[in-house]
């Protein structure tokens, strides 16, 4: 099964305290719109249907049969 | 595992059970790749969620250990069977004490794994502690003491006590019919297994005649039950083939072994033992069929 992880870019910057370059300061280029990309995870899950999880039944305890098989 | 990411116990304890349930149909279908694929992502999922001191969830994880061990018991990985029937037997016991019904199953299929290693004379003591503990749990006509006794009846047979093995397998087998005319489909299954070793028992103390039809009715019930693919059919075509051998009918056990060895070799490959054993007995078949015609040839 796949699933979608939606990876947003955007820092998020929590403290005034960071050191910015002198050449950073500087540049009066407005900063882009950053796009985020939709990273493909790809995961080992097994699908079960909706009805399959939704029973709370636990399993039986299974027995094995000992069955003949003949040699010649 | 990644399946135990934003989920809740509660969610992760279903899912346990929804693999389980899953790959336990799959064992029976015959499916055993993808069964043991499911049982591998339930028994990691329950190793992390279920708490073996708490008895319900101890339970829980002895269902998938028990049931994975017997989906290894059935693609022929006896000693990592063992490990996981030897874990569940441990946690059982300490949860349920020696006389519950539970322990009877683990004993059950102990002993049966010991039948599909051939090493009867190992198993008949847990066999026969099944027997012991589940009928004094649930009372001696109870389906599941049947299930044991049948169990018993094949190890016994193993060790060619037939005088012991047969009058099981008949009331066995009376049993199980009376319960599906009452209604109980699964009794077609026992009824199935059952018909086969008693057919070969009747093959192996030179009874050939009555073992053909108990055979194909034994056969037909299985491609009704389980579809002409599953290795269970083949098990009976590969035990018909040696009846017809018996019998001097080379062409018709040829076309049983070319049918069983096929399905054999889809199911379970190459090196399973009863691939080998069934490849072993259908190499004999040739080598004599081709002595018969040299010999057929030289007395001209």
């Amino acid at each position: 099964m796949e699933t979608t992880t939606y990876v947003d870019e955007k820092a998020v910057v929590t403290t005034d305290t960071i050191e910015l370059a002198v050449e950073e300061l500087e540049e009066v280029i407005a900063p882009k719109l950053a796009l985020n990309r939709n990273v493909t995870l790809v995961s080992d899950e097994i699908e079960l249907g909706v009805e399959e999880l939704e029973e709370v039944i636990a399993p039986r305890l299974a027995a094995n049969h000992n069955e003949t098989l003949v040699s010649d | 595992m990644s399946a135990a990411i934003d989920t809740t116990p509660v969610e992760q304890k279903k899912r346990v059970y929804a693999l389980c349930r899953r790959a336990d149909r799959l064992r029976v279908q015959g499916q055993y790749g993808q069964a043991e694929t499911l049982f591998k992502k339930a028994l990691a999922l329950a190793e992390a969620v279920f708490a073996p001191d708490v008895p319900e969830d101890a339970l829980a994880l002895v269902t998938v250990l028990n049931n994975h061990a017997v989906l290894y018991k059935y693609s022929g990985q006896f000693d990592a069977a063992e490990q996981l029937y030897r874990r569940a037997l441990a946690l059982a016991v300490r949860h349920l004490g020696e006389e519950h019904p539970e322990i009877a199953t683990l004993y059950h299929n102990l002993g049966g794994l010991e039948h599909a290693r051939g090493r009867f004379v190992a198993g008949e003591p847990f066999a026969r502690r099944s027997v012991e503990i589940r009928e004094r749990a649930l009372g001696p006509d109870h389906p599941h003491v049947a299930a044991d006794l049948a169990a018993l009846a094949g190890i016994l047979d193993g060790q060619e006590k037939y005088a012991e093995s047969e009058p099981i397998y008949e009331r066995v087998l009376a049993l199980f019919e009376a319960r599906l005319q009452v209604g109980e489909q699964d009794a077609e299954y026992e009824i199935a297994v059952n018909l086969n070793n008693l057919a070969a028992l009747y093959g192996r103390t030179r009874r050939a005649a009555e073992a053909e039809p108990l055979y194909l009715r034994a056969l037909a019930l299985k491609e009704k039950l389980l579809g002409s693919e599953h290795p269970d059919v083949a098990m009976t075509l590969n035990n018909l083939a040696v009846l017809y051998k018996a019998q001097g009918k080379y062409a018709e056990a040829e076309a049983m072994y070319d049918r069983a060895l096929v399905i054999f070799e889809q199911s379970l490959g190459p090196e399973h033992p009863k691939v080998v054993a069934c490849r072993e007995n259908y190499a004999r078949l040739m080598s004599d069929k081709l002595q018969f015609v040299v010999d057929s040839t030289t007395d001209r």
